[in-house]
């Protein structure tokens, strides 16, 4: 495998409802932060790729709006992937591999709040036999935490601790949009959402967009000093029917994690995009996690979750920490569809 | 480039405006299942799944990927959803080849589909948006304008339209997997018939099929004990601005 490194990373504060801005707009600044910090023009770029969601927008081809951020004049190479940006991440990796792109720019970008984001989630599921109920995303995922407590796989309290832990650590990061230090026992005293859940155990619901940028080899040194280095990277999709898998577990975070070599080796920080806190228990035990893991340090997809772009925003929060020396060996996680679906893990590594 | 790579199996199902026997499901499997049989290959020799279509709104399922993963034998394996507009059908094998040609995957799967049938493709390409106007007038409002200006500004004699028409059409008559099969067309049946967005006449545009098409992508070393092996020498994709 050919030697890939992130070596930039923006991001934008993750906001209940931007105002202001749509969502061009909001991914906008953070090309344009990403390319003069790096001093990058259009044509240093061989490969962009983005991940965004129609759904989300409200109308089809929200992308190639979003395309105008990065400038399509003189034409540029590029594709798009209806996921997450972790995905659009894996699409240009697979680029610089195959030979074909040295530098490649990556970004998600979605502004949820201009609809009502646990019913439109309700259009993910099968348009024959759920959709029609209506199921919110909520719900949904209620119904995976209630299995977890009722088979013995974990308690509420540790469903508040976890909530906890996000939130004290995103108390130290700008761009996080639920932050504070609130005890298990103010989390276990909320009513719930939908049982089991509270408040307290859902992501917010964020507008927000990130963008990474990714080169091979060598050259990786001229954008940054100590650059991340991707040494694993795997995704794995489950069926979607929630009667036919293990919700208690995360089967495919797990051998998306035995695939990309989590457990070859510490794992210093673990950056992780699960949108309830039973989810981020799931995917925490999924990787192998050990106490020397420093969990969350941003306070992951629970202090701030732009959909589409939280996954990508996890690569580039684990990149900062072995930019800065905080972390040798770091994993970030993505996540997308109902009750963990699909997964992507990425192992970066400081040389 | 690492690894040589090939199409090595394709299927195909019959389009139609209404293929009701099936489910967007029913409709995918159908083409991959054409497509392994095609490379002589099972579901279990798949590595990896790709699945390509644009927009959402046109089947009304957000994601759909999602759902149509387990039909396509993509449970537990990397699966990616390309969306590029109107050229998806072609970035999602270009996709497909890259993950072959970068050494990560051996055989992988990719299956492109609309099935328009379950939605309304107007109604989805009507962008109703704050501060801009509803237009409702479908694809070829969007580009007609563009047509329109090119005929102005090349002089292009004005029945060019209508002779890739009737050269199309022909042609679909010798396609089983065909939507449109008209007979008798004519020169004369495409000029007269309905003017839907100037220049573009009812019978210059595509119909709104409901279709899917699949491939199997392999290396070279797996490819060379296929028959006929298509080899993929190179693929490249430029997007320009949607305004200037």
């Amino acid at each position: 495998m050919r030697e890939v490194a992130v070596v930039g990373f923006t991001q934008s504060p993750a906001k209940r409802r931007e105002t202001v801005l749509n969502d061009t707009e909001i991914v906008i600044p953070m090309i344009d932060e990403l390319k003069k910090s790096k001093n990058l023009k259009n044509e240093d770029m061989d490969f962009v790729c983005s991940g965004s969601c129609d759904y989300l927008a409200g109308a089809p081809f929200a992308f190639v709006m979003g395309l105008d951020a990065v400038g399509a004049w003189p034409p540029v190479c590029e594709s798009h992937v209806e996921m997450d940006g972790a995905w659009a991440f894996y699409e240009a990796w697979v680029k610089i591999q195959m030979g074909y792109a040295e530098v490649a720019l990556v970004y998600g970008f979605g502004k949820p709040s201009m609809g009502d984001l646990p019913l439109t989630l309700a259009l993910q599921l099968d348009p024959y036999t759920q959709a029609p109920l209506w199921p919110d995303a909520v719900s949904v995922a209620a119904l995976q935490a209630r299995l977890c407590l009722e088979g013995g796989v974990l308690t509420e309290r540790d469903m508040a601790e976890a909530a906890r832990r996000d939130r004290r650590n995103a108390e130290t990061n700008p761009y996080a949009q639920i932050k504070g230090d609130f005890s298990p026992e103010q989390i276990l005293a909320e009513p719930y959402v939908a049982s089991p859940l509270r408040r307290h155990d859902c992501s917010p619901i964020s507008d927000g967009a990130s963008a990474i940028l990714l080169v091979a080899g060598e050259r990786a040194k001229e954008y940054c000093e100590r650059p991340a280095w991707v040494t694993g990277i795997e995704h794995i999709c489950e069926p979607l029917d929630l009667n036919v898998r293990d919700l208690t577990r995360s089967r495919s975070t797990e051998m998306a994690a035995e695939r990309a070599g989590v457990g070859r080796a510490a794992i210093d920080v673990a950056e992780l995009a699960a949108p309830f806190s039973h989810q981020e228990i799931l995917v925490e035990r999924a990787l192998g996690l050990g106490a020397g893991t420093r969990v969350n340090p941003s306070g992951g997809a629970m202090a701030g979750n732009p959909m589409m772009a939280a996954g990508l925003s996890r690569i580039g929060e684990a990149a900062r920490r072995i930019w800065d020396g905080s972390a040798g060996r770091a994993v970030a996680h993505a996540t997308s569809g109902p009750c963990l679906q699909q997964n992507l893990v990425c192992v970066l590594e400081g040389s | 480039m690492a690894e040589l790579t090939a199409v090595v199996g394709i299927g195909q199902t019959r389009h139609a405006a209404k293929r009701i026997d099936v489910s967007q499901a029913g409709l995918v499997r159908e083409a991959a299942e054409r497509a392994l049989d095609d490379a002589e290959c099972t579901w279990k020799d798949i590595d990896a799944v790709v699945i390509g279509k644009a927009p959402d709104m046109f089947e009304g399922v957000m994601m759909p990927e999602l759902f149509l993963n387990d039909a396509l034998g993509g449970a537990y394996k990397p699966m990616l959803r390309v969306h590029t507009a109107g050229s998806v059908g072609g970035s999602t094998a270009v996709v497909a080849a890259s993950l072959v040609q970068a050494g990560i995957h051996e055989r992988v799967l990719c299956v492109a589909y609309e099935k328009q049938s379950e939605s309304n493709a107007t109604w989805a390409l009507t962008i109703s948006m704050p501060f801009s106007v509803a237009t409702v007038v479908g694809a070829g409002g969007y580009f007609a304008p563009l047509v329109r200006g090119y005929i102005m500004r090349s002089g292009c004699p004005d029945d060019v339209g209508i002779k890739v028409a009737v050269k199309d059409r022909l042609n679909a008559l010798k396609n089983p997997y065909a939507h449109l099969r008209i007979e008798d067309i004519t020169e004369d049946m495409v000029r007269e018939s309905p003017m839907l967005w100037d220049p573009i006449r009812y019978l210059e545009t595509c119909p709104s099929s409901d279709g899917a098409c699949a491939m199997v992508l392999t290396t070279e070393k797996l490819a060379v004990r296929c028959r006929n092996p298509a080899w993929v020498h190179a693929t490249e994709m430029r997007s320009e601005p949607t305004m200037f």
